[in-house]
C-alpha cells in the first residue's frame, strides 16, 4: 500500500540578498490513510514550511509533494487553491474565525466552496457546539472558538486535516481537550490529522511521530501504542 | 525626540510610504481644490484688474443728455480726485459691410483712457479708416480690408455726426470695457448694439463731447471690485454728482440764454434778409433799367462806330491827297533844287572865270612888271650906251643921276608905301594894300612888257629882243602868278575885308600912279636928254617909250579889265546873294514837304490808331453785347434767387417759431455719473467672479472633509497597528507626548508636503482653467494671472495641517489612555452584531451566505461605511453637478429654442416701414406674426435694482402662443395674453422678487416711465421679456405700437433654403435685419461651449477624489482584514472570490453612494445653478436622468478602478499571515 501522503526530497530555499536559505532541506517521509500524525520540532526548524507547503499555500523548490496518489509539488496557484479547497482542511493557531460571522456562518463559510460539504450542524453538534452554533466568536472561549475552527475545516469534508499548533493559544485542559476532539475525529472518522507542535510531550499520541531539526527529518517514528490524550501531561 | 525613536519615525515613514503618500495626496488634493478654487475670484479679479490698468480704464464716466461741453470737462478736470480726464464722443449708428445691417457704437480714438488693444491690423491713420471690435469678426463679412458705410439709424442726417459715410476697416481691437459680448441697448435698430468701431476724433462733426472717460487718482493701485477700490473712488463720484448736478442748471440758462440769443440773431437774420430781398428786388430792378440803358448805350456807341468808320474813310481820301500835292511839291523843289545846282554851277563858272581874269590881271600885271624890268634893262642897256658916250655921259649921267634920284624917290617912297603896305599886312590891311602896289606895279610892267612884245611881234624886226621880252614876260608872268597865289590864298581874308581894303588900295594905288607919272616924265626928260646925248640911242629910247607906252596900254587894259572883274565879281556877289536865297528857299521849302510828310504821317497814325480803337470799339461793342446778354442771365438768375431767397426766408421763419416752440419745451439737461457699475462686461465678470467663490465655498469643503477623514482613518489605522509598539514603549516609560509625536509628525510631515504641493499647484492649476473657461465668454481678456494668495495658501494649509493633527490626535488619544498591559494584549476583537435585516427573519434567511457576510460586513465598520458612501456619493454629486450643468445650459438652447421660441425667423423692420410689404412674394413661408419688440428697463417701484428687458407685443395675441410658448415652467400651465396686465419671463420674477398680481415699472428709452401688473410668469432662459396685448399697450402709451418685427414660420426647408429666405428678405427695402433662430441656437451653442471645461474639471476632480478615497479606505479595509482574507484565501476561495468577498462590500457601498450622490448632486446642482447663472439668463433647473446614468456610470467605473488596482494588492496577501499571531 502507497502511503497516502509522501515528501520526497522536499526542499524550500529562500533568497535573501545573496544568501539562500534552505527553510526545509531535504525532507521526505510518508504517511498512511488515517493517521494521527504529530510533526514536531523547535521553533524554526521548518515544520510550519512543511505544513505550508503540505498545505498548498506554499510550493516546494524542489522535491516530490505527493498526496492521495497525486503531487502537488507542481501545481499552479489555481490548481492549489482547489487542492486547500477540497483536499484540505485547516486549523489555526488563532483560530482564525471570522468575527464577524457566528460559528454556525463560519462552518459555511468553508462549506459553501467545497464539492462534498457535511451539514455545518451536524459538524458543530459533532464537535460539541450544537447550543452555540449562532453565537459570533467574541462570544466564545477559546477553546469553543477552536472548535468551531476545527468545525469548518471539518465541514469541508477534507481529506487530510492539517493543525497547526491548535493548542498554542489554549490553556492546558482546553488544548487537551481540543487534542481530545482531533485524535476522536481521526479515529472515528478515519480522518488524516497531521497536527504541528513544538511540544513534544504530545507526541505519544500520536501514530507517527516525524521529528525535524533544522530543515530536515531528524527522526520518524512509528507509534504502535497511542497513547490517548486524558492520559498525556506536560 | 529620542534617537532610536526617530530611527523608528523614518523607518516607518519608509516602510508605510504608502500611508504616507495617500495623506499626502489626499491632502494635496483637498488643499488644492481649497486654495485653488477659492484663490479663482480673486485671481479672476487680479487678471481683470491688470488688464483694465493696461488698458487704462476708466474709474468713473460722465454723460449728459445734451453732451458734454469744454466748460463741463474744465470743471470736472478739477475736481480733486481726478487724475485724467478724457472726453470722447460715441455715437449708434447703422452699419453695413454687405447686405446685413447691423447696429454698432461709433467710439472717437481714445489716447489715455480705455486704451483699445489692437489684435489685428493697425489703427486708422488717414481719414475714411476705421478699426472694428473684435466681435464683428463672427459675421463673416467683417474683415480687414474691407469697407463699413454707415448711416444713420434716426432721421438725423448723418454727416451731422460723423465726416465720412465709408470706412476702410484696417484693424480689429478689443476693449477692457467689452469683455464679453455684450454691447449694450440703443434707440435705433433692433435696439440691441451687435458692436462698435474705433474712429479718430476728428472724424466726428458732432459739436460737444458726449461722454468723458475719467480715472481717479490712486484707483489704479487698487484692485478692481475691492472695497479699498470702492473706497477711494466713491468719494470721488459723489463729487462728481454734485459737480455735475450744478452745471445741469447753469447749462440750461446758457443754453435758453444762447437759444434766446440765437433766435433774435435769426430774428434779425430774418429781417435782414427780407431787406436783402428787397434791395435785391430794387437790384434787380435798377439791373435791368441799367441793362436797358446798356441797350441803349450799345446802340449808340453802335452809330458811333459807324460815324467813325465813315470819318475814318475821309481822311484816308485827304490823307491821299496830301500824299498827292506833296510828291508834286517834291517835284516841284527837286526842279528847283536842279536849277539852284545849275545856277551854283553857272557861279562856280563864273567865279572860275573871275579868277581866270585874276589870274590873267595877274599876268598881266606880272607882264607889266616884267614889262617895267625890260624898261628898266632897256634903261640900264641904255646907260651903257651913255657910257660909250663919254661925252654925253656928265650931262646924260647928271640927268640920269637927276632922273635916277627922282626915281629912287619915287622909288624910295614906293618902298616906303611897300613897307608901310607890309607893316600893314599884320593889321590884315597891310598884306593886302602891299599885294595890291605889288600887283599894279607888276601889271603895270605886264602891260609894258605886253605893249613891247606886241610892238615887237608887229614889228618882227628884233626877234632876239622879242625873245629875251618874251622870256621877261613869261617871268614876269611867273611872278604875277606867283603873287596871285599869294592873293588866291589870302582870298578869304580879302572877301572879309574887301571893302576896307580896297580905299587904302586905291589911295595906294593913285599914289603910285602919281609917282609912275612923275617917273615917266622924268625918264622923259632923262630920254630927251639922252636923245639928246645920245642920238644912236635914239631908237632905244624910242622903243623904251614905246615899250612903256605898250605899257601903259596893257595897263589900262588891265585896269578895264579889272573894272570889268570887279563888276563881275559885284555881279557874283549878287548872283551868290540869289543862290544864297534861292538855296534858302529850297531849304525852306524842303522843310515845309518835310513837315508836310511829318504831318501827312501823324495822320496817318493817327487814321490807324483811330482804326484800331474802331477796331476796339467794335469788339468792345461785341462784349458790350455779350455782357448784356450775360446780364440778362444774371438778372434772370437774381430773380431766380430771390425766389429761392423768399422760400428760404419763409422756411427760416418756420425754423425760427420751430426754434421758438423747441426752446419753450426745452428741458432741464441731465447728467449722469457712472462708475464701472455701468459696465455691463466689468460687472457681470465681478458677479462671474464672485459665483466662483460661491462655488469655491462648497466644493472644496467636501474635499476638505474627505481628506480630514480620510487622514483621519489612515492614521487611526497606524496607531492602531502600532498599539504593541506603544504599549511597550509606555511600558518603558516612555511619556505619552514622545509616543504621540512619532504619530502626530508623521501627519504633520505627510500634510504639510501635501499641502504645500497642493497649494501651489492648486493655486496654478485650477484658477487657470477656470478662467480659460471664462475667457471663452469674456474673449477680450488678455492675460490670466494665477499668483500665490497669501490668504488662502496660509489659511488651507494652516487648516489642513491642524486637521489632520487634530485627526491624528484623536487616533492617538484612544491608544494613550489605554495602560500598557492592556496594549499589549492584541485588541479584543468587535464583537459581531446582529444586524436590523436579520430580524426579519423571513428576508434574512433568502439571502445567501455571501450577501449576509457582506450586509454584517457592512454595519459592522460604520466609519468606513459612512466615509465610502460620502466620497462616492461626493465623486457622484460632482459629476452630477458637472452633467447637470451642461444640461442646465443647453437647456437654454434646447428649451428655449426647441418649446419656448417656436417661429424660425424674425424679421426686424425699419422704424416707420410697413411689414405688409416685406412678406409679399416669399414662398415657403408658412405663416407670419407681426410684433412689436422694444428695450426696456424693468423695476419695482420700491426696489432699486433695474434689469435690462424686451417687451414684445403680437399684433394678434390668440396666435401669439404658436410663436412663443407661454407657459408656467413647473405647472405647464399655459398663459393667455390679457389686456390688464403683463406676462413676465420667470427669470425676471425671480430677480425682482415679484408675485402674481404684484406690479412692475417699464421705462421704455425716450418714453415716460409705466407701471403694470404681472399676471403670470413664463418659462424663459434666455433675456427678460415682457409679454403684453397690444390693448394694454395702446391703454399704456396712447398709441397703438408699430409693428418693427415679423415672427416667421417657414414651411420644413433645408438649412440652404432659409439662408436664401433670409437673403432675400434683407433685400427688402424696410428690413433691418434677420434673426434666424437656428442660427442663434448654433451661437449659443457654441458661447456655452466653455462650459464643458468646467465639466470636466468637476468630473475629473470627481474622479480624482472618488479614486483617493476607495483605494484608500480599501486599503485600510484590506490591511485590517488581511488576516481575515488570508484565511479564507486558506480556506480554499480562489483569488476571484476572495477580491468578491471584498468587492461586494464595495459594490454595496458604491451603489449606496451614488444613492446618496443623486441626492447631495441634485442639491449641489441647484445651489450652483443658481448661484453661477447670469441675470440675463436662466438655467434650466433640472438634471436629465441621462446625466445621472452618466454620472453613476462614471462613479461605478471609478470605484471598479480602485478595485481593479486592489486586486493586486489582494493577491499578494500571503496566507502565511493567517498563522500569525494576532498583533
Amino acid at each position: 500500500m502507497t502511503a497516502f501522503v509522501e515528501l520526497n526530497n522536499v526542499m524550500k530555499t529562500y533568497k535573501m540578498g545573496e544568501v539562500e536559505i534552505h527553510a526545509v532541506d531535504g525532507v521526505s517521509f510518508q504517511i498512511e490513510k488515517g493517521e494521527f500524525v504529530v510533526i514536531v520540532g523547535p521553533s524554526g526548524a521548518g515544520k510550519t514550511t512543511v505544513l505550508n507547503i503540505l498545505g498548498g499555500m506554499d510550493s516546494a523548490t524542489s522535491g516530490k509533494v505527493i498526496v492521495g496518489g497525486t503531487d502537488i509539488s507542481h501545481y499552479q496557484a489555481k490548481q492549489l487553491t482547489a487542492y486547500r479547497r477540497n483536499e484540505i482542511g485547516f486549523v489555526f493557531q488563532f483560530y482564525n474565525l471570522v468575527q464577524n460571522l457566528t460559528a454556525k456562518e463560519n462552518v459555511e463559510l468553508a462549506t459553501q466552496i467545497s464539492k462534498q460539504p457535511l451539514d455545518p450542524v451536524k459538524v458543530l453538534t459533532l464537535v460539541g457546539l450544537k447550543e452555540r452554533m449562532n453565537n459570533f466568536p467574541a462570544q466564545l472561549s477559546g477553546g469553543e472558538q477552536q472548535r468551531v475552527a476545527i468545525a469548518r475545516a471539518l465541514a469541508k469534508n477534507p481529506k487530510l486535516l492539517l493543525c497547526d499548533e491548535p493548542t498554542g493559544a489554549l490553556d492546558y485542559a482546553t488544548g487537551k481537550a481540543i487534542l481530545k476532539l482531533l485524535q476522536d475525529t481521526c479515529r472515528e472518522q478515519g480522518m488524516t490529522v497531521i497536527v504541528i507542535t513544538h511540544n513534544s510531550a504530545i507526541a505519544p499520541m500520536a501514530d507517527r511521530i516525524i521529528r525535524i531539526k533544522n530543515g530536515k527529518v531528524d527522526s520518524m517514528e512509528q507509534n504502535e501504542t497511542p497513547i490517548p490524550v486524558e492520559e498525556i501531561e506536560w | 525626540m529620542k534617537k532610536s525613536m526617530r530611527k523608528d519615525f523614518l523607518r516607518e515613514i519608509k516602510k508605510s510610504w504608502n500611508r504616507f503618500l495617500s495623506i499626502l495626496v489626499i491632502v494635496a488634493l483637498g488643499v488644492a481644490f481649497f486654495a485653488g478654487i477659492r484663490s479663482a475670484s480673486p485671481d479672476m479679479k487680479l487678471s481683470a484688474d491688470r488688464y483694465y490698468d493696461k488698458e487704462n480704464m476708466m474709474d468713473l464716466r460722465v454723460l449728459g443728455t445734451w453732451g458734454l461741453n469744454e466748460d463741463d470737462i474744465e470743471g470736472l478736470e478739477k475736481i480733486e480726485g481726478i487724475e485724467e480726464i478724457e472726453p470722447v464722443y460715441s455715437y449708434d449708428v447703422m452699419g453695413q459691410v454687405n447686405d446685413n445691417q447691423y447696429v454698432l457704437k461709433a467710439y472717437s480714438e481714445t489716447e489715455t483712457i480705455n486704451k483699445m488693444k489692437l489684435l489685428n491690423g493697425r489703427m486708422p491713420e488717414k481719414e475714411g479708416e476705421c478699426v472694428i471690435d473684435s466681435l464683428l469678426l463672427r459675421n463673416e463679412e467683417f474683415q480687414i480690408g474691407k469697407t463699413l458705410t454707415v448711416q444713420s439709424g434716426t432721421e438725423e442726417d448723418i454727416h451731422d455726426v460723423l465726416k465720412n459715410t465709408e470706412y476702410k476697416i484696417v484693424g480689429v481691437v478689443s476693449s477692457a470695457m467689452y469683455m464679453d459680448v455684450e454691447r449694450g441697448s440703443t434707440t435705433i435698430g433692433n435696439g440691441k448694439i451687435d458692436g462698435y468701431f474705433v474712429i479718430p476724433k476728428e472724424e466726428f462733426t458732432l459739436g460737444v463731447y458726449t461722454e468723458a472717460y475719467m480715472t481717479v487718482t490712486g484707483a489704479k493701485e487698487q484692485v478692481a471690485y475691492s472695497k479699498e477700490y470702492d473706497a477711494c473712488v466713491e468719494p470721488v463720484k459723489k463729487q462728481v454728482e454734485d459737480y455735475v448736478k450744478t452745471r445741469e442748471e447753469l447749462r440750461y440758462d446758457d443754453t435758453i440764454k444762447e437759444a434766446k440769443e440765437k433766435i433774435q440773431e435769426g430774428e434779425q437774420e430774418v429781417k435782414d434778409g427780407q431787406q436783402e430781398l428787397l434791395d435785391g428786388k430794387e437790384e434787380v430792378k435798377k439791373a435791368e433799367q441799367e441793362l436797358l440803358d446798356g441797350k441803349q448805350e450799345l446802340e449808340d456807341r453802335k452809330q458811333e462806330v459807324t460815324e467813325a468808320k465813315a470819318q475814318l474813310l475821309d481822311g484816308e481820301e485827304q490823307i491821299k491827297k496830301g500824299e498827292e500835292s506833296l510828291l508834286t511839291a517834291k517835284q516841284q523843289l527837286e526842279q528847283q533844287k536842279e536849277q539852284l545846282l545849275d545856277g551854283k554851277e553857272q557861279l562856280e563858272k563864273a567865279k572860275k572865270q573871275l579868277k581866270e581874269g585874276e589870274k590873267e590881271i595877274s599876268k598881266g600885271k606880272e607882264q607889266i612888271k616884267e614889262g617895267e624890268e625890260e624898261v628898266k634893262k632897256s634903261e640900264t642897256q641904255l646907260k651903257e650906251g651913255q657910257k660909250e658916250y663919254e661925252q654925253n655921259k656928265q650931262k646924260a649921267e647928271l640927268a640920269l643921276e637927276q632922273a635916277k634920284q627922282e626915281l629912287d624917290s619915287a622909288k624910295e617912297k614906293l618902298d616906303q608905301g611897300m613897307k608901310a603896305y607890309e607893316e600893314q599886312e599884320n593889321s590884315a590891311l597891310a598884306p593886302v594894300i602891299k599885294a595890291k602896289e605889288q600887283l599894279t606895279v607888276k601889271k603895270e610892267q605886264l602891260a609894258e612888257l605886253e605893249e613891247q612884245i606886241k610892238a615887237l611881234e608887229q614889228t618882227e624886226s628884233n626877234h632876239e629882243q622879242l625873245e629875251a621880252l618874251k622870256k621877261q614876260y613869261e617871268a614876269q608872268q611867273k611872278e604875277i602868278q606867283s603873287g596871285e597865289q599869294v592873293i588866291a590864298q589870302q582870298e578869304t581874308a580879302i572877301k572879309e575885308q574887301l571893302a576896307a581894303a580896297k580905299a587904302p588900295l586905291l589911295e595906294a594905288q593913285a599914289k603910285y600912279e602919281t609917282g609912275l607919272a612923275e617917273y615917266n616924265e622924268q625918264s622923259k626928260t632923262t630920254k630927251e636928254q639922252l636923245k639928246k646925248a645920245k642920238t644912236e640911242l635914239l631908237s632905244g629910247q624910242q622903243k623904251i617909250e614905246e615899250v612903256k607906252q605898250q605899257l601903259l596900254t596893257s595897263k589900262e587894259t588891265i585896269e578895264k579889265k579889272e573894272e570889268q572883274l570887279k563888276k563881275a565879281k559885284a555881279e557874283l556877289t549878287s548872283k551868290e546873294k540869289e543862290l544864297k536865297e534861292g538855296e534858302e528857299k529850297l531849304t525852306a521849302g524842303e522843310n515845309t514837304i518835310r513837315e508836310n510828310e511829318e504831318t501827312l504821317k501823324i495822320s496817318k497814325q493817327e487814321i490807324e490808331t483811330n482804326r484800331q480803337k474802331l477796331l476796339d470799339a467794335e469788339t468792345e461793342l461785341e462784349k458790350g453785347e455779350q455782357q448784356l446778354k450775360d446780364g440778362e442771365q444774371e438778372i434772370k438768375d437774381a430773380k431766380q434767387e430771390l425766389k429761392k431767397g423768399e422760400k428760404e426766408l419763409e422756411d427760416a421763419k418756420i425754423e425760427l417759431a420751430d426754434a421758438k416752440d423747441e426752446l419753450a419745451d426745452l428741458e432741464v439737461p441731465e447728467y449722469y455719473a457712472f462708475d464701472r457699475g455701468a459696465i455691463i462686461s466689468a460687472v457681470s465678470f465681478g458677479n462671474d467672479a464672485d459665483r466662483i467663490k460661491a462655488i469655491g465655498q462648497v466644493f472644496p469643503a467636501i474635499f476638505f472633509l474627505v481628506a480630514a477623514l480620510v487622514s483621519l482613518t489612515t492614521m487611526t489605522r497606524m496607531v492602531e497597528s502600532d498599539r504593541t509598539q506603544i504599549g511597550t514603549l509606555k511600558a518603558l516609560g516612555y511619556g505619552k507626548f514622545s509616543i504621540a509625536m512619532k504619530y502626530l509628525l508623521y501627519a504633520f510631515f505627510a500634510s504639510l508636503i501635501g499641502s504645500l504641493i497642493g497649494m501651489v499647484a492648486g493655486q496654478k492649476i485650477l484658477p487657470s482653467i477656470i478662467m480659460n473657461a471664462y475667457k471663452m465668454m469674456y474673449q477680450t481678456l488678455p492675460e490670466t494671472y494665477s499668483p500665490l494668495n497669501a490668504y488662502y495658501s496660509i489659511t488651507s494649509c494652516l487648516v489642513a495641517i491642524i486637521t489632520i493633527l487634530i485627526a491624528t490626535s484623536f487616533a492617538c488619544m484612544k491608544e494613550l489612555h489605554e495602560v500598557p498591559a492592556g496594549l499589549m494584549r492584541p485588541v479584543a476583537p468587535k464583537i459581531g452584531k446582529r444586524v436590523v435585516l436579520e430580524r426579519i427573519s423571513f428576508l434574512w434567511n433568502r439571502l445567501n451566505f455571501t450577501t449576509k457576510v457582506t450586509i454584517r460586513n457592512l454595519f459592522r465598520y460604520k466609519k468606513r461605511f459612512f466615509m465610502t458612501v460620502f466620497g462616492i456619493g461626493g465623486c457622484m454629486a460632482l459629476i452630477i453637478v458637472g452633467f447637470g450643468l451642461q444640461d442646465s445650459i443647453f437647456s437654454i438652447v434646447n428649451k428655449q429654442y426647441g418649446e419656448i421660441i417656436k417661429y424660425d425667423m424674425a424679421v426686424s423692420i425699419k422704424e416707420g416701414k410697413k411689414t405688409e410689404k416685406v412678406l409679399e412674394g416669399q414662398s415657403q413661408i408658412a405663416d407670419s406674426l407681426n410684433t412689436h419688440q422694444v428695450s426696456v428697463d424693468v423695476g419695482t417701484q420700491n426696489e432699486g435694482k433695474i434689469y435690462e428687458g424686451y417687451v414684445i407685443i403680437p399684433e394678434d395675441k390668440e396666435r401669439f402662443g404658436d410663436y412663443i410658448q407661454l407657459q408656467n415652467r413647473k405647472s405647464k400651465e399655459t398663459y393667455e395674453l390679457s389686456d390688464q396686465g403683463v406676462i413676465l419671463s420667470e427669470k425676471l420674477q425671480r430677480l425682482l422678487g415679484l408675485e402674481i398680481g404684484d406690479e412692475i415699472t417699464i421705462k421704455q428709452e425716450g418714453k415716460e416711465q409705466k407701471t403694470v401688473v404681472v399676471e403670470g410668469f413664463t418659462e424663459n432662459y434666455l433675456y427678460h421679456y415682457i409679454y403684453m396685448s397690444p390693448q394694454l399697450y395702446e391703454s399704456l402709451y396712447g398709441a397703438k405700437p408699430d409693428w418693427n418685427q415679423i415672427l416667421l414660420k417657414t414651411e420644413q426647408v433645408s438649412e440652404e433654403q432659409r439662408n436664401t429666405l433670409a437673403e432675400h428678405l434683407l433685400k427688402q427695402s424696410g428690413v433691418n435685419s434677420i434673426t434666424q433662430i437656428a442660427e442663434s441656437k448654433s451661437s449659443v451653442n457654441r458661447m456655452l461651449e466653455g462650459m464643458d471645461i468646467i465639466i470636466v474639471v468637476l468630473v475629473v476632480s470627481a474622479g480624482a477624489l472618488a479614486f483617493v478615497v476607495l483605494y484608500n479606505l480599501n486599503n485600510i479595509n484590506i490591511s485590517e482584514r488581511k488576516r481575515e482574507l488570508a484565511t479564507i484565501k486558506v480556506l480554499g476561495f480562489y483569488d476571484v472570490e476572495t477580491a468578491e468577498y471584498v468587492y461586494r462590500e464595495n459594490v454595496i457601498l458604491t451603489i449606496i453612494g451614488i444613492g446618496v450622490g443623486v441626492f447631495l448632486g441634485i442639491f449641489l446642482h441647484r445651489y450652483v445653478v443658481v448661484t453661477a447663472e447670469l441675470d440675463m439668463m436662466m438655467l434650466g433647473r433640472e438634471v436629465k436622468p441621462l446625466s445621472f446614468v452618466y454620472a453613476g456610470l462614471l462613479t461605478i467605473g471609478f470605484s471598479m478602478f480602485v478595485n481593479f488596482v486592489l486586486y493586486f494588492k489582494l493577491k499578494k496577501i500571503d496566507m502565511v499571515e493567517s498563522l500569525k499571531s494576532v498583533e
